[in-house]
């Protein structure tokens, strides 16, 4: 299974690095774009991952490693330019709509991104799903955020101690 | 029959997916990237937040330490305060009288201590939750601190003292220069040829701020102009080093204040406030207003380059 593509293509000669999820799917990918993950980024530098090599991902699945490679494909050139100071009103606003329609998922993806972005180390990303989390939760009293965040209903004890620490709080709220 | 057999399929295959979807964020997550959603959420979501953190088994995120600030909320009516230690995840009611804080106001905090002082000056760190208090040394045992009983207690730095001090010695050789009110906006010296009086300086528009830097007296006037104050035979008088211009434009602001500043690169900028009066919401509603500042840096007194 390919990446998705870069989309500029005008860096044919790019060097290329190969991923291999834990369920052994392949995925070659441009070193730029791989190397926003910290994690990758020693092993590409050394190296690694070119040919048929590839460096295998044991804690992330195909699913969320195409969903990673498409968050890191479209933010790698900015990245390159060193956060992309000179990047234009429309290119951020591009990125800036790219990022939201990107987290317009379902929370057990989200949840496997925000492992992956952890696991994989890539800063933007995990601050980018970690603003999601926060957006999900703003608002909200503790128990919807509970129930937001996919907590089962309280048992006795819990509720007992829910109560607790919101009289601790509850001042705040008046 | 069969069609009630496969609703309750269907029943259990939504009941497997729910349980899917609902993934328990929380308990799962690492303690940095509950850090992370920690740092987009506002002060009510993260109390709400440290709830739901605390009752998964979860810490408030560690990120909370001792830099953060305590917030103080006195009763109106009441002798008592409402502590908040965002580094301790705590709120707690006491009496200030208890605390010895009893009509102090609150000067900074620090590693879970808040510092406080009262109306006669006396300094104490208290630790709301414990009681523990002790005082500081009296702010009077600073040389140059000069305290005066006169309807009310008044505390003044006595400047010479103070110059003793800041700069050694005796001081045998100064120059000070002194702005007769904003409005006036005239320059006066004094220098230690003539410590008597103060000496009335020429200037050509109003000055609203001076520095002293690299030896010399610089003053920004109301027209942006910027002057250096040389001191000959006994006078001071003042040249041009960077003349009159127009001031940027803030849509609906108009410049309230100029400050004269010296960079850490020596270089000298002009701080530009500008001040728009926010006309009143609601009737007799006190009088707001918004203000701006723009940084101008002088790059080349030569050109007239400002940046």
């Amino acid at each position: 299974m390919a990446a998705p593509e870069s989309g500029d293509g005008n860096n044919g000669a790019a060097r290329m690095v190969t991923l291999i999820s834990s369920d052994n799917t392949r995925f070659e990918v441009e070193a730029a774009a791989a190397s926003l993950s910290q994690t990758l980024q020693l092993t590409i530098l050394d190296g690694g991952g070119g040919g048929g090599d590839g460096i295998p991902l044991p804690n992330v699945d195909s699913a969320t490693l195409s969903k990673v490679l498409e968050y890191c494909i479209k933010h790698a050139p900015a990245a390159a330019n060193g956060g992309a100071p000179n990047a234009t009103a429309v290119d951020r606003a591009e990125l800036e709509r790219f990022d939201n329609e990107f987290v317009n998922i379902d929370q057990s993806v989200l949840y496997s991104l925000i492992m992956a972005a952890h696991n994989l180390e890539i800063e933007g990303l995990q601050s980018l799903v970690a603003k999601k989390v926060a957006d999900m939760i703003k608002g909200k009293s503790p128990m919807e955020i509970r129930r937001t965040l996919g907590f089962p209903d309280p048992t006795p004890e819990e509720q007992a101690e829910m109560n607790a620490h919101m009289l601790e709080y509850g001042w705040a709220y008046e | 029959m069969a069609g009630s057999r496969r609703r309750r399929q269907l029943k259990k295959q939504r009941e497997q997916a729910a349980a899917i979807i609902r993934v328990n964020f929380v308990e799962r997550l690492p303690q940095e990237l509950l850090a992370k959603i920690h740092d987009h959420l506002r002060f009510l979501d993260r109390l709400a937040f440290a709830v739901v953190c605390k009752t998964a088994g979860h810490p408030v995120p560690q990120q909370l330490d001792d830099t953060e600030p305590w917030l103080v909320f006195p009763d109106e009516t009441k002798e008592e305060a409402t502590f908040f230690s965002l580094a301790k995840g705590r709120a707690a009611s006491a009496r200030t009288s208890d605390l010895g804080t009893r009509g102090h106001v609150v000067l900074g905090s620090s590693s879970g201590w808040l510092a406080t002082a009262d109306e006669q000056a006396g300094i104490h760190i208290v630790d709301p939750f414990t009681g523990e208090h002790a005082a500081l040394p009296d702010i009077r045992t600073v040389s140059f601190i000069r305290c005066w009983l006169s309807s009310g207690v008044h505390f003044f730095v006595d400047t010479e003292p103070l110059q003793k001090i800041r700069y050694g010695g005796q001081i045998t050789r100064y120059a000070a220069m002194l702005i007769l009110d904003n409005d006036f906006g005239v320059p006066a010296f004094a220098t230690w040829e003539d410590p008597a009086a103060w000496t009335v300086a020429p200037a050509r528009d109003g000055v609203e701020d001076a520095i002293h830097h690299e030896g010399w007296f610089y003053s920004v006037s109301s027209s942006g102009a910027i002057d250096a104050w040389e001191h000959k035979s006994g006078e001071f008088t003042s040249k041009v080093v960077a003349p009159a211009r127009a001031m940027p434009v803030v849509k609906g602001f108009h410049v309230g204040r100029k400050y004269l500043v010296a960079m850490p690169d020596e270089r000298l900028a002009v701080v530009l406030k500008y001040i728009r009066d926010e006309p009143p919401r609601i009737y007799q509603q006190p009088k707001s207003w918004a203000c701006r500042f723009k940084v101008q840096v002088l790059i080349d007194a030569a050109h007239c380059a400002w940046q």
